[in-house]
């Protein structure tokens, strides 16, 4: 860890990424709300495969970080949740593919 | 698509989830043509102004009901997504619906002209006739899928873009060598676009179930 300070600029980028962005689940969901203004859970758990459980808990996270927002509401008669991805959460995802692209680039 | 940037991925895969998935859009499409298909039966039994009334009203109604079908049908099994509309989204959506407008009326150009035998100049000598700018229709129609086919990563557009090209080619030459009233060669394009759309509505429908949230 002494060595910390002479890491070439990738390795200090690894060593910061958003350990909340960088979990697979989350960052699909990430990337998928990235793309919207917002979608609900039905849409998410078609789109990632993951079970209504497990998206619940990554999406408590995320919200948690203050990466995304959560919207209880109803469509007719039927609860709907609504996700969107919070200004912060898009910078997060941002700072998170520059990393990435710093780490992996080996030209 | 394996070497392709992930973003892209999910963002190909989003429009593909909210826009084709459902096979909602085939069908439209394909009614859309079937209609252009007996456009010249219709307007004999109508007379040429009111038929194009009938058209728009056709056209009105299918983009209608195919927008209550999504919203009843559809978005309760795939999910609701509100679109982000980023200028780059609006650029190619501007550019779609202006090509689509711009190809639908290069098609009715084309099917509206008069037919040459067995139409009401049947008496007439039929003059050699150049087809360029049918040609040019072709050309429009498999630029336009092959664009969309391209950008949303959904390859059965490219076989529309020649399907639809070619039928309303064969239609407009069957019109004015044989004389035929009814574009049977856009007809068949059409059907098979609808085929494909039941198809695709089909395995939707098994695919995705209705569920409640947390189900």
């Amino acid at each position: 860890m002494g060595a910390e300070t002479s890491n070439p600029e990738p390795l200090r980028d690894l060593a910061d990424l958003d350990r909340v962005v960088h979990e697979p689940a989350r960052l699909m969901l990430m990337m998928f709300l990235y793309n919207v203004k917002e979608a609900d859970f039905t849409f998410l758990v078609n789109a990632t495969r993951l079970t209504w459980g497990n998206l619940s808990s990554h999406l408590s996270k995320l919200e948690e970080a203050g990466y995304v927002e959560i919207e209880k509401g109803y469509v007719g008669k039927k609860p709907n949740t609504m996700a969107r991805l919070t200004d912060a959460g898009r910078e997060a995802l941002d700072r998170y593919r520059r990393a990435m692209k710093n780490v992996l680039n080996d030209g | 698509m394996s070497g392709q940037n992930p973003f892209k991925q999910v963002e190909q895969r989003t429009i593909q989830m909210i826009n084709f998935e459902d096979g909602l859009w085939d069908l439209m499409l394909g009614l859309i043509f079937m209609a252009l298909a007996v456009y010249p039966l219709t307007r004999e039994w109508l007379g040429p102004e009111w038929n194009l009334v009938l058209f728009l009203v056709v056209l009105g109604v299918v983009i209608f009901v195919q927008q209550l079908v999504r919203r009843r049908v559809s978005s309760p099994r795939i999910g609701y997504v509100v679109p982000r509309r980023t200028p780059k989204m609006r650029l190619v959506l501007v550019v779609l619906v202006l090509m689509v407008a711009a190809t639908l009326v290069l098609v009715l150009v084309t099917l509206l002209q008069p037919a040459g035998q067995g139409s009401s100049f049947e008496s007439l000598p039929v003059k050699p006739r150049s087809y360029t700018v049918e040609y040019v229709v072709v050309l429009a129609l498999v630029a336009l899928f092959s664009m969309m086919a391209y950008l949303f990563k959904v390859p059965r557009l490219y076989l529309y873009g020649w399907l639809i090209g070619l039928g309303n080619l064969g239609s407009v030459i069957m019109s004015h060598q044989a004389g035929w009233t009814f574009n049977l060669p856009l007809a068949i394009a059409a059907g098979i676009i609808l085929a494909v759309g039941i198809v695709l509505l089909a395995d939707f429908l098994r695919r995705y179930p209705r569920h409640q949230e947390g189900l």
